[in-house]
């Protein structure tokens, strides 16, 4: 008879490996964490934030980044949001599920399939070259708002269809139009949800940077119109740290750019959890 | 000049789920001011009925109506029909009580705000018609809370509550008191009983001793066709068809 492990015993082992994997996982992030924290965080002092790089960034600190990135990130979320949530409504609430959906939906995955390098090269060609924005924030804000929108939509497509078709019915048999229900009780129903992807595509914004190489360009300067070009947070830090420019700032900016992250992360996980206890 | 005796007419009304025949030549008057019954197994086409008479059947993918059915002098099935305001004036209950995710208060307020009722008769009409359905004094000291907390029977009194604010002409009950505790369910046939003044109710039931209690005329529906319309007392007395007879005397197989 063939010699076996004991139930007991391939129970034990099976559960070290996954707690093995788990941990190893974990132990990523924490050195991923704790590397940028070590090295980066000593640069972050009250001046790094508030003073424009000097010297290509090797000295001064990186305040014109940060509003470089609070700018196209605000500017791609503006543009997504009111799209992506607008197309998940017209999606769900407005078409049966036929050939029509299926193409949109399809379209909007293969979207999200894009590299963003290729993205970035569109953008390019199309905002950049074609119609003449040139290097600036409209261009860079117009391409990251083509990236995150398929996250928009898909989340809010999700969240929307999570509110329990009774609320509809109930909504129409009270003589309700069918927009009224929506922006009365189903998208509200539906915040938490669409709110999570809105925070999932700033922290994909944040964290850019091949888009906006091709889109925003890179100067130093703190931009001042939609015209301007800008260096956002991820891009100061490609440039410091491809060019050998300042490992130090490299440093710094990356742990400012990883803790808004975290942070936004956090957010929106709560948000999810909230969400998830509602209409549990 | 309004000649037509009857709120509603149905005139060889049919329904088609896909190629399921759900109504079959449906000849049927409602009078006004009466509480109007509806039963037959499930699936005999009660619930469908309904869904026609407030057109929510247009929710429902690839389904056919032929057939008249007139409100009034008003053809509701008719293509250029304001199905919204149709619903204003033909309410539903559903059979699940089911509060939408919101105070008690807006739950009984929205539909009326968004109908256009001017803001200062909205208080008015919240009390009205909670005392209609006989929940006013069990909520008149919470109505910020969520509707959701209430219990079921307060929910299902709720949702006709929230029907009644709409001040509809007709109201549709579709098995309102399924899954109630009898008092509960006492507490819906004496509001229905209340309501018939001013209200044409048309209610569906699989409770035959609940229709034998609360309605005046009855129809006995059974797959998809009528089998006998009259006077409640009359048809659980002296039935005229067999069917019906062996209906209300549990001996349906």
């Amino acid at each position: 008879m063939a010699w076996r492990l004991h139930p007991r015993i391939t129970q034990v082992v099976a559960k070290t490996i996954l707690w093995a994997f788990t941990g190893l996982t974990l132990l990523i992030l924490v050195f991923i964490i704790v590397n940028i924290s070590v090295k980066g965080l000593p640069q972050v002092t009250l001046s790094f934030l508030s003073q424009d790089p000097t010297d290509m960034g090797r000295h001064g600190g990186i305040f014109s980044t940060i509003i470089a990135t609070v700018y196209l990130t605000l500017l791609a979320i503006a543009l997504a949001s009111p799209l992506g949530v607008g197309t998940a409504i017209y999606l769900t609430e407005y078409t049966r599920e036929g050939w029509a959906t299926r193409i949109i939906r399809f379209g909007a995955e293969c979207l999200a399939g894009v590299p963003s390098i290729i993205l970035g090269l569109f953008g390019f060609v199309l905002f950049v070259m074609k119609l003449g924005f040139g290097w600036s924030i409209i261009s860079g804000g117009l391409t990251l708002a083509i990236m995150v929108l398929p996250i928009i939509i898909r989340t809010a497509e999700e969240a929307i269809k999570a509110v329990p078709q009774e609320y509809r019915q109930v909504c129409y048999s009270l003589g309700m139009s069918q927009w009224q229900t929506i922006t009365r009780i189903v998208l509200p129903s539906a915040l938490p949800g669409i709110t999570t992807g809105i925070m999932l595509s700033v922290g994909r914004s944040l964290g850019e940077t091949a888009v906006l190489l091709f889109t925003a360009g890179a100067a130093l300067r703190t931009p001042t119109s939609l015209f301007d070009s800008g260096r956002t947070m991820a891009v100061h830090f490609y440039i410091l740290a491809r060019e050998g420019i300042s490992m130090p700032n490299a440093y710094g900016t990356a742990a400012i750019l990883m803790f808004s992250i975290l942070l936004i992360n956090l957010v929106a996980y709560g948000l999810m959890q909230r969400m998830m206890r509602r209409f549990s | 000049m309004n000649t037509e005796p009857n709120k509603i007419r149905l005139e060889h009304l049919s329904f088609f789920y896909k190629d399921f025949q759900a109504l079959n030549d449906i000849n049927l008057e409602i009078r006004p001011q009466e509480i109007f019954g509806l039963m037959g197994p499930s699936k005999s086409g009660k619930s469908t009925l309904l869904t026609v008479l407030n057109r929510m059947c247009d929710l429902i993918p690839r389904v056919r109506v032929e057939g008249k059915v007139w409100l009034d002098n008003e053809d509701i099935l008719a293509p250029d029909c304001d199905v919204v305001n149709l619903r204003r004036r033909v309410g539903l209950v559903l059979s699940k009580p089911m509060p939408l995710p919101r105070s008690i208060r807006e739950n009984l307020v929205l539909a009326p705000r968004l109908a256009g009722r001017p803001h200062q008769e909205l208080e008015e009409l919240m009390e009205k018609s909670l005392q209609a359905a006989q929940i006013w004094e069990e909520v008149k000291d919470r109505l910020h809370d969520s509707a959701l907390k209430l219990s079921g029977g307060q929910q299902q009194r709720l949702c006709l509550a929230r029907t009644l604010a709409m001040e509809p002409e007709v109201v549709l009950l579709d098995e309102p008191t399924s899954g109630l505790d009898p008092i509960s369910t006492a507490k819906i046939e004496q509001t229905l009983f209340e309501l018939k003044k001013n209200y044409t109710i048309i209610l569906v039931s699989n409770n035959t001793k609940q229709i034998a209690r609360a309605t005046d005329r009855v129809a006995f529906l059974l797959m998809s066709q009528i089998v006998e319309i009259g006077d409640t007392h009359r048809v659980f007395t002296v039935p005229k068809d067999k069917r019906t007879d062996d209906y209300i005397s549990g001996r349906f197989g």
